[in-house]
C-alpha cells in the first residue's frame, strides 16, 4: 500500500474537490446514499477517507467510484459542506485521466459523442414513433458536443 | 527652561560594552538645562539613592532614565520619583539596552543611536505633564441578570461579601435551565441544588429551601426584565419591568387550592406539553419563590374568579399590572444562560413531525419521577414504554448548516440518561449514534459505565429518520462507519442530543447593555477569551456561565464566582485610578461624535455644555489607548500621557540627532506598548541583531497613530515608518490596531497621490513570542528603501 499524502492537495485544486479536507467521517453521505444502501462496495465516505489517506492508486482504480447516480442527497446533508457528490466526480475525472474508465461508461460516452444521445435510437424506435405520429429523433446538437469533446480532449479520453 | 535630570545606566557592562556611556553623558550634558549622571546599576538601592540625591540637590522638574526597557523597571522608577515628591508621570525612559546595546554590535552605531534616544527622551520629558489620581464614589450594589446556576452563584458570593444584589429573572421562578434536567453530573444528584449562603450552614441546598429570597442582601425579582441601562461603571441606572403574576408573592402559601378549582387546562410548557397544567399554577415543585402564578393568556379572570374566591390568604389580585422600577447599581452581571436548540430545521430527523422523536430535555422530564410520565420513558405516540431507544449526538452542533461549534455537554447529557435508564431497566435497548464521544477528564467514567451497562455505541451520523405509519416506530438510517455498511434501525423513541444555543433575546439585551455578541455563535462576547473570560468590553459589566457559550454546571458555577470576584474588585478597589486618559479641549471640540463612535470601550459620551454639544470622557472607563485622538479631525481630544506635543517633541529630538549621523535609511517604528514594544524587547533579550537604522517610538496602542504622526516622522527626515503592533483581533484595546490599519491605508493613498513611494510606510503585526518578525520587517524595509 503506497500512501501519497499530497493526493488530497491535488483534489482540493480541482473544482468540486476544494472542501475534501473538512471531512470528519460522520457517514451522513453514505447513510444517505441509495447505492451504499444496496452495496457496501460503493461508499462515498470510504472513498473520501481513502483519498485523504493518500491511497491514490487504490481509489482511482476502484471501478465502484463510478456508481454514483448523482442524487445529491450527500451534497444536501453533509454537515461540513464537503459536497461529496462533487468530490466523487473529481475522483472519476482523475481516474479517467489515468485511463481508468469502466467499459460501460466508456461505451456510453462514445454513443453520446457519436449521436448526441446516450441510448441508441434503433430503426424499430423510429418506426414506432412514426406509427404514433411522433417526429423522428434527429441528431440535434451533436456537432457542438463533438466540438466541445475535441477542444477538451474528452474524445481521446473515451477512446475516439 | 524646564530642568531635566538625566541618568544614564551602564547596567554593569551590559550597556557599556556596546555603547560608549561616557560619550552619551557628555553629549546630553551639552543640552541646555540638563543634568547628566552616569551610574552602573540604577535599579539597585545605590541607584535609587543617586537619583533621589540628585533630584533633591538639583531641584529637577523632569527625569529621564536611560537604561533597560521601561517594561522592566518603569514602575520602580516611578516610585522613586514619588518618594522624591515628584509626580511619577514626569519620567521618561530611553531603552538603550534591549533596543540598542543588545541588538547593535557596532559600537559606533550603537552609541550614536543611544545619544539620539536619550536626547529624544529629554525633549519629550520637557513636555510631560503631571498626572494625578482620582477617586470615584461607586454604588455598592450589583444587578444580576439571569438567575440560573451561574447567576445564583454570583449572587450568593456577592451577597455574602456584603454587596446588595438584585437578582433578576424573566421567568416566574429562579433556577434557570437546570430546573428541568432532573439529575446532575458529575455528582449524580439533584439538578435543582444551589450553593448554600452565609445565612444557612452546609455546602448546598435544594432550590426551594435555599432561602435566597430571605437573604438580607439579595432581592429576587422574578418575572422581570431589564429594559434600559444608563450610566457607567460604579453608577448604573437600570430600568426593570416587572410583569404581573396576579398573585401576591408575600401572601401566597402555595396551598394549591386555587389550582384545584381552576377549570382551565392547558399544555404544561415546563414539561414540553407532555402533560397539562391549570391557568393558575406553580411552575414546578421546587420553584423559588414557592408561589403560584396566573397565566395571563389563558385565565378568564373576572369571568371565572374561582381561584380568587377560594384563596385562604387573599393573595390573588386580578388588578395587578406591569410595574417599572429603577435600580441604582455599581455593576452588572450577565448570566442569561443558554437554551436547547429546537431541531425542527433539520427536517430529515423529523422532530416536530414524528411524535416519537424528542430531545434530551424531553427525556429528562420523562425520567423525573415527579414528571409527566412519572419516571417512565415512553413513546409519546401512545404512552407505551419505550423499549428500544436511539440517541443521536451532535444534532445542531458541529454542523455548518446550523451551529458549527461543539455544544460541549451533550455527550455527558446522553450518557447520563442512558445510564439512568439502563440502571432502572437493564432490558432497555439503547443505541447512541455518535461521531466522537467527548468526555474529558473524569467524565470518561460515564462513557465507561455506559459501555459496561451494555449501551450500544454506533459510530455514524444518521442520514434520515422515517416513521412506520402503522406501528409509529421511528426508523433511522445510519451507516456504521466502523464496519462500513448502511442499515435501518427501527426504535420506539429517538432522542436528539440537541445543541446549546444562546437564550432568546441575547442580542436585544446586548444592545441594551452595549456589550457585544459573537457574530458566529450569537453568545455574549468575552473581552478576551483567554484571560478576561468574565469581562465584557464595558467596564463594570461582567458575564458568566452559558451566556458566553455552552457550559456545564461546574463551569457555570466557577464562572459565577469569577464574575462575583471581578465585580467585588471593581466595587472595592477599582474606584481610584491615575488619570492617564484622554482629555477633551472643550473649546475646540465641535461635537462631531467621531470619538464617541471609535472608542473601543465606549468611554466617550456626548454631552450638552453651554448650548454646545461636546465629547466627555468617562474617567473610570477610559483605558488611555488614544484611538479617539488619532481619529479626531481637529485634535481636540488628546492623551495626557501620549499627547501630540509630546510625540512631536520626541520625533524632532530623535530625528535631529539621527540625521547628523548620516546613517540611512532612517526608519521610525511606532510600536504599541503591548505586543509590539514587547516583541522588539524580546528581540533584544534574545540578542537578535538588526541594523541600528530602526528607532522605536512607544505609543499606548497603534490606534493612537494617525497619518499626522506618520507624516510628521517623514517630514522630520525619516525615510520609512513601520507600525509595529498586535496581531489582528489580538489588540489589547479590542480594536485599536484595526484603526491603525485604516490610517496606514490613508497614508499610503496620500503618498501615492503626491507621487511618493507608498512602501515608505508599512505595518508589522506580531506576538511578543515572534521577535524575528520584527527583525525581518526591518531588514526588508531597509532593503526596499535602499534600492528605491
Amino acid at each position: 500500500m503506497k500512501l501519497n499524502p499530497k493526493f488530497k492537495d491535488e483534489i482540493t485544486k480541482i473544482h468540486g474537490g476544494e472542501k475534501i479536507k473538512l471531512c470528519y467521517q460522520c457517514g451522513t453521505c453514505s447513510g444517505s446514499c441509495p447505492i451504499t444502501f444496496i452495496t457496501k462496495a460503493y461508499n462515498p465516505r470510504g472513498f473520501i477517507q481513502m483519498a485523504l489517506l493518500g491511497l491514490k492508486e487504490e481509489v482511482l482504480t476502484n471501478k465502484n467510484i463510478w456508481l454514483c447516480t448523482g442524487c445529491y442527497s450527500c451534497y444536501e446533508r453533509c454537515p461540513q459542506g464537503v459536497e461529496p457528490a462533487y468530490v466523487i466526480r473529481v475522483l472519476c475525472s482523475l481516474a479517467a485521466k489515468t485511463g481508468n474508465i469502466p467499459a460501460a461508461t466508456k461505451a456510453g460516452a462514445q454513443t453520446i459523442l457519436k449521436q448526441g444521445l446516450l441510448a441508441q435510437v434503433t430503426d424499430f424506435v423510429q418506426k414506432q414513433r412514426e406509427k404514433l405520429g411522433l417526429s423522428r429523433i434527429g441528431q440535434t446538437g451533436v456537432e457542438e458536443v463533438q466540438k466541445i469533446a475535441k477542444k477538451t480532449g474528452f474524445d481521446k479520453l473515451v477512446g475516439l | 527652561m524646564t530642568k531635566v535630570a538625566a541618568f544614564v545606566c551602564s547596567c554593569g557592562e551590559e550597556i557599556s560594552k556596546n555603547v560608549d556611556v561616557d560619550a552619551v553623558v557628555e553629549h546630553i550634558k551639552k543640552m541646555p538645562s540638563v543634568i547628566a549622571v552616569k551610574h552602573d546599576s540604577l535599579c539597585l538601592p545605590s541607584g535609587k539613592e543617586v537619583i533621589q540625591e540628585t533630584l533633591a540637590r538639583e531641584d529637577a522638574e523632569r527625569v529621564v532614565i536611560a537604561g533597560c526597557s521601561p517594561k522592566l523597571n518603569e514602575i520602580l522608577f516611578k516610585r522613586v520619583l514619588k518618594d522624591s515628591k515628584l509626580n511619577p508621570y514626569l519620567l521618561e525612559m530611553a531603552n538603550i539596552r534591549e533596543q540598542c546595546a543588545w541588538v547593535h554590535p557596532d559600537k559606533k552605531n550603537a552609541t550614536d543611536k543611544a545619544k539620539a534616544l536619550v536626547s529624544a527622551a529629554i525633549e519629550k520629558a520637557m513636555k510631560l505633564e503631571p498626572i494625578e489620581s482620582a477617586s470615584f464614589t461607586v454604588n455598592n450594589s450589583v444587578l444580576i441578570i439571569g438567575a440560573g446556576v451561574a447567576g445564583i452563584q454570583a449572587a450568593v458570593d456577592l451577597a455574602d461579601q456584603g454587596f446588595k444584589v438584585y437578582l433578576v429573572d424573566r421567568n416566574p421562578t429562579i433556577g434557570g435551565n437546570t430546573n428541568r434536567l432532573y439529575m446532575a453530573f458529575p455528582t449524580d444528584d439533584c439538578i435543582f441544588c444551589v450553593a448554600s449562603s452565609k445565612i444557612l450552614p452546609g455546602i448546598r441546598k435544594c432550590l426551594y429551601r435555599s432561602s435566597l429570597t430571605l437573604h438580607p442582601n439579595i432581592e429576587v425579582l422574578t418575572y422581570s426584565e431589564i429594559k434600559k441601562l444608563e450610566g457607567s461603571v460604579g453608577n448604573f441606572r437600570a430600568t426593570i419591568e416587572k410583569k404581573p403574576k396576579f398573585v401576591d408573592e408575600r401572601l401566597c402559601i402555595a396551598c394549591g387550592r386555587c389550582s384545584e378549582v381552576c377549570p382551565i387546562e392547558v399544555p404544561n410548557e415546563f414539561n414540553f406539553g407532555m402533560n397539562k397544567r391549570k391557568a393558575i399554577y406553580i411552575p414546578f415543585s421546587n420553584a423559588m419563590p414557592f408561589t403560584y402564578i396566573i397565566d395571563e393568556k389563558n385565565c378568564k379572570f373576572e369571568a371565572c374568579g374561582k381561584c380568587r374566591n377560594i384563596c385562604p390568604t387573599r393573595a390573588i389580585n386580578f388588578d395587578q399590572t406591569t410595574t417599572e422600577l429603577e435600580l441604582k447599581t455599581g455593576a452588572v452581571i450577565v448570566a442569561i444562560g443558554f437554551e436547547e436548540y429546537v431541531p425542527d430545521k433539520i427536517s430529515e430527523y423529523g422532530f416536530g413531525i414524528y411524535k416519537n422523536v424528542v430531545t434530551q430535555s424531553y427525556l429528562a422530564r420523562m425520567l423525573d419521577p415527579t414528571g409527566p410520565t412519572h419516571g417512565k420513558t415512553v413513546r409519546l405516540s401512545d404512552g407505551e414504554e419505550a423499549k428500544r431507544i436511539l440517541m443521536i449526538q451532535c444534532v445542531g452542533s458541529r454542523d455548518k448548516k446550523t451551529n458549527w461549534y461543539c455544544s460541549g455537554i451533550c455527550c455527558m447529557f446522553a450518557l447520563k440518561h442512558a445510564i439512568l435508564m439502563k440502571e432502572k431497566n437493564p432490558d432497555t435497548d439503547i443505541i447512541i449514534s455518535y461521531m466522537d464521544i467527548r468526555t474529558p477528564g473524569d467524565y470518561e467514567s460515564y462513557y465507561n459505565k455506559a459501555r459496561e451497562l451494555g449501551v450500544t455505541f454506533l459510530r455514524g451520523r444518521p442520514a434520515e429518520i422515517a416513521e412506520d405509519p402503522q406501528t409509529k416506530q421511528v426508523i433511522a438510517k445510519i451507516e456504521d462507519t466502523v464496519s462500513g455498511g448502511t442499515a435501518e434501525y427501527p426504535v420506539d423513541l429517538v432522542v436528539l442530543s440537541s445543541a446549546l444555543v444562546p437564550s432568546k433575546g441575547t442580542e436585544d439585551l446586548a444592545k441594551i447593555l452595549k456589550i457585544e455578541v459573537n457574530g458566529e455563535t450569537g453568545f455574549v462576547k468575552q473581552l478576551y477569551p483567554k484571560l478576561k473570560t468574565v469581562d465584557t468590553r464595558i467596564k463594570g459589566i461582567y458575564v458568566c456561565g452559558a451566556a458566553t457559550g455552552p457550559k456545564d454546571i461546574p463551569q457555570s458555577v466557577t464562572e459565577g464566582s469569577a464574575a462575583a470576584s471581578r465585580t467585588a474588585s471593581i466595587l472595592t478597589q477599582g474606584t481610584s485610578r491615575d488619570l492617564a486618559i484622554a482629555v477633551v479641549d472643550e473649546n475646540a471640540c465641535i461635537g462631531c461624535e467621531i470619538c464617541e463612535k471609535v472608542c473601543p470601550h465606549l468611554a466617550i459620551r456626548m454631552i450638552a455644555k453651554d448650548e454646545k454639544k461636546i465629547a466627555q470622557v468617562s474617567a473610570l472607563e477610559c483605558n488611555g489607548c488614544g484611538v479617539c485622538s488619532a481619529n479626531c479631525l481637529i485634535g481636540a481630544i488628546q492623551l495626557k500621557h501620549s499627547g501630540l506635543e509630546q510625540l512631536f517633541s520626541y520625533l524632532s529630538g530623535l530625528l535631529t540627532e539621527v540625521k547628523k549621523n548620516g546613517l540611512r535609511p532612517i526608519i521610525i517604528c511606532f510600536a504599541c506598548d503591548e505586543c509590539g514594544y514587547a516583541a522588539i524587547d524580546v528581540a533584544g533579550i534574545n540578542k537578535l541583531q538588526y541594523p541600528a537604522n530602526a528607532f522605536v517610538v512607544r505609543v499606548p496602542c497603534l490606534g493612537r497613530i494617525s497619518a499626522l504622526e506618520i507624516f510628521k516622522a517623514l517630514e522630520g527626515g525619516a525615510d520609512g515608518v513601520l507600525l509595529v503592533g498586535c496581531m489582528p483581533d489580538r489588540c489589547h484595546y479590542v480594536r485599536g490596531n484595526q484603526w491603525s490599519q485604516v490610517h496606514l491605508e490613508i497614508t499610503k493613498a496620500i503618498l501615492r497621490a503626491i507621487g511618493l513611494n507608498e512602501n515608505k510606510v508599512n505595518m508589522c503585526t506580531l506576538l511578543s513570542a515572534e521577535p524575528t518578525k520584527f527583525v525581518d520587517a526591518i531588514n526588508e524595509m531597509i532593503k526596499n528603501l535602499s534600492s528605491s
